[in-house]
């Protein structure tokens, strides 16, 4: 089994039902989340020019600080959710972290004064909506069938197998949450100024997405 | 430690110079001698530099930094015979990172190069597909159990032919003038690395080398097993010439007709995973 | 904020001694793998890039002419 996920768990800390625990897989991922969180932290965003197509005109982009400040805020609160779905070991604590990834992506551009990027963010959110659907479904058959949402159970093997619908909804949930195909709507979401905010969208997508790939191979 | 993680990248870069000498061949110029790309990275490295005045600077300077970061971890794994979805992970990374190339200057064409990357994030699809693939046959994501299972059983490359095929299209849509490289495409200037100059772009090269490095000897590691290093860098040669003619055979496709065909080749990958987990190995 | 060579040939020879140190110690079978490795991806490519401002950096001017732009 440890030969399935990223090796064997380095650090487990309960609390409870709560539980925390690194294996390298995670722990790599872990700190790639903090990695850009630190980035988003300390960096100003860039002034975005926009060119007029066949002539030579160009023009800078004004953006208010308050309007930054909101989206700093909201691409922090994603780095904070993505890194507490990195590590968790509970699978109903995973499914929370992922639909909070999926509002604080909406929240990263909704403050931007773009047509576009406006029309971008309410279709992204209305595809992460319907995808938390199935998203809590299959947390909820993990839990009907083996009466445990922890994954160090999981990885014991001591609960019985979890059905392959189960982690189909599962995944199925974290991939509308911006992975291919549900992602053309980001895509345009990454018109938006502010760099370091708009690179979390992508990068919380990623990271929620390699996890779920070590939870689906745990049971 | 360091010296061969010098000297994959050195490596690296001679492949990509390989790659592009291989092109103009076929193309009928006489294209730059094979050590070009890296006399390119020693060039841009005498090259002033400095941040453009839009851009944001932590970023533009720390994108260069991660991105020789990753690939460097990447490098470990691969040497150290670990799980395959670390790789996988830097990989995905990777698109990250040209989203910041691209978005950190303010400059158009850089956006437009990392908008195009993100679109054309269904190449890594057909990636997971294999892996699961794989997985089926071997049991096991640690690269090193991989080689051992196709020392008992023979390479994968025969008994799991589509996976490969997956795997060299995921590596095809990294490698430049390729039929998918959407993101460095020359309407949008240089694409996502437009606004990376000098010292930057050197950086950026160190990157690009080491990249496919690791892409090609985890292609070779997963699907023909252990090989003995003059073998493996043979192999590596080998898997660049096919390349090669990949590339230069091939149209770049526009932006629509590329994420098309990505998302087909994922959808025929699924059938055939779904094959292998029903009837070979149920 | 002013670059000048000599910090950058400083920056430069203290990321290079961590990646040799850490290598040599990794060789020597003090160190495990991981260790090694975390500390060369660190290392690097700040070393790498060091490396290069430090070359191309003039001695007549003072600071490198980026940053301050």
């Amino acid at each position: 089994m440890a030969d399935l996920i990223g090796g064997i768990p380095l650090f487990v800390l309960e609390f409870g039902d709560e539980l925390v625990y690194f294996t390298p897989y995670t722990i790599t991922l872990f700190l790639l989340a903090l990695t850009f969180t630190l980035l988003v932290l300390i960096s100003r965003p860039e002034r975005q020019i926009d060119i007029a197509f066949g002539g030579d005109a160009y023009r800078a982009k004004e953006i208010t600080v308050a309007e930054m400040r909101f989206r700093r805020f909201m691409a922090i609160a994603c780095g904070l959710a993505t890194m507490g779905a990195m590590v968790t070991g509970d699978i109903f604590n995973f499914t929370l972290f992922t639909a909070m990834v999926g509002i604080t992506n909406v929240g990263i551009v909704a403050a931007v004064k773009s047509r576009h990027v406006q029309d971008a963010a309410y279709q992204y959110g209305l595809v992460a909506l319907a995808a938390t659907v199935p998203l809590f479904a299959g947390a909820a058959v993990y839990a009907a069938v083996t009466g445990s949402l922890s994954m160090i159970e999981l990885m014991k093997g001591t609960v019985p197998a979890v059905p392959l619908i189960a982690k189909g909804m599962l995944v199925l949930g974290v991939i509308g949450e911006g992975m291919a195909p549900f992602y053309a709507a980001k895509a345009e979401m990454f018109r938006a100024p502010g760099a370091p905010y708009v690179i979390m969208c992508s990068l919380s997508s990623l990271l929620i997405f390699l996890r779920v790939v070590e939870i689906v191979m745990l049971g | 430690m360091i010296a061969e993680l010098v000297l994959a990248t050195l490596f690296g870069l001679l492949l990509l110079g390989i790659h592009r000498k291989i092109i103009a061949r076929i193309q009928r110029r006489p294209g730059p001698p094979v050590w070009q790309e890296i006399l390119h990275m020693l060039k841009f490295s005498f090259k002033t530099t400095w941040i453009p005045k839009t851009a944001s600077p932590v970023l533009f300077v720390g994108v260069v930094l991660i991105a020789i970061g990753i690939w460097t971890a990447a490098f470990y794994v691969l040497v150290s015979g670990g799980s395959l979805l670390v790789i996988l992970g830097i990989y995905l990374l990777h698109k990250i990172v040209e989203h910041g190339f691209g978005l950190s200057s303010g400059s158009p064409y850089g956006k437009y190069g990392g908008v195009r990357s993100v679109i054309s994030a269904a190449s890594e699809i057909p990636l997971f597909v294999s892996i699961a693939v794989i997985a089926a046959y071997t049991h096991s994501l640690e690269i090193a159990r991989i080689m051992e299972y196709q020392e008992a059983a023979g390479p994968l490359l025969i008994t799991a032919f589509p996976a490969a095929g997956a795997m060299f299209l995921v590596i095809l849509s990294k490698m430049p003038f390729g039929p998918f490289s959407i993101v460095e495409s020359k309407e949008l200037v240089s694409g996502y690395k437009t606004e990376h100059f000098g010292i930057w772009r050197a950086g950026l090269e160190i990157c690009n080398g080491l990249k496919t490095f690791v892409l090609l000897g985890v292609f070779l590691g997963v699907f023909i097993g252990p090989l003995s290093l003059p073998l493996l860098l043979l192999g590596m040669i080998v898997l660049v010439v096919i390349l090669a003619f990949a590339c230069a055979v091939t149209p770049m496709m526009s932006p629509f007709d590329s994420v098309t065909i990505q998302m087909l080749v994922t959808g025929g990958m699924l059938v055939y995973a779904a094959f292998v987990l029903a009837v070979v190995h149920p | 904020m002013r670059m000048k060579k000599t910090t950058m040939a400083w920056i430069f020879r203290a990321g290079a001694g961590i990646c040799v140190i850490a290598s040599v110690l990794y060789f020597l079978g003090m160190i495990p793998l991981p260790l090694c490795a975390a500390l060369l991806v660190i290392a690097f490519p700040v070393t790498v890039l060091s490396l290069f401002f430090c070359w191309m950096a003039g001695v007549s001017g003072g600071d490198i002419p980026f940053i301050g732009y």
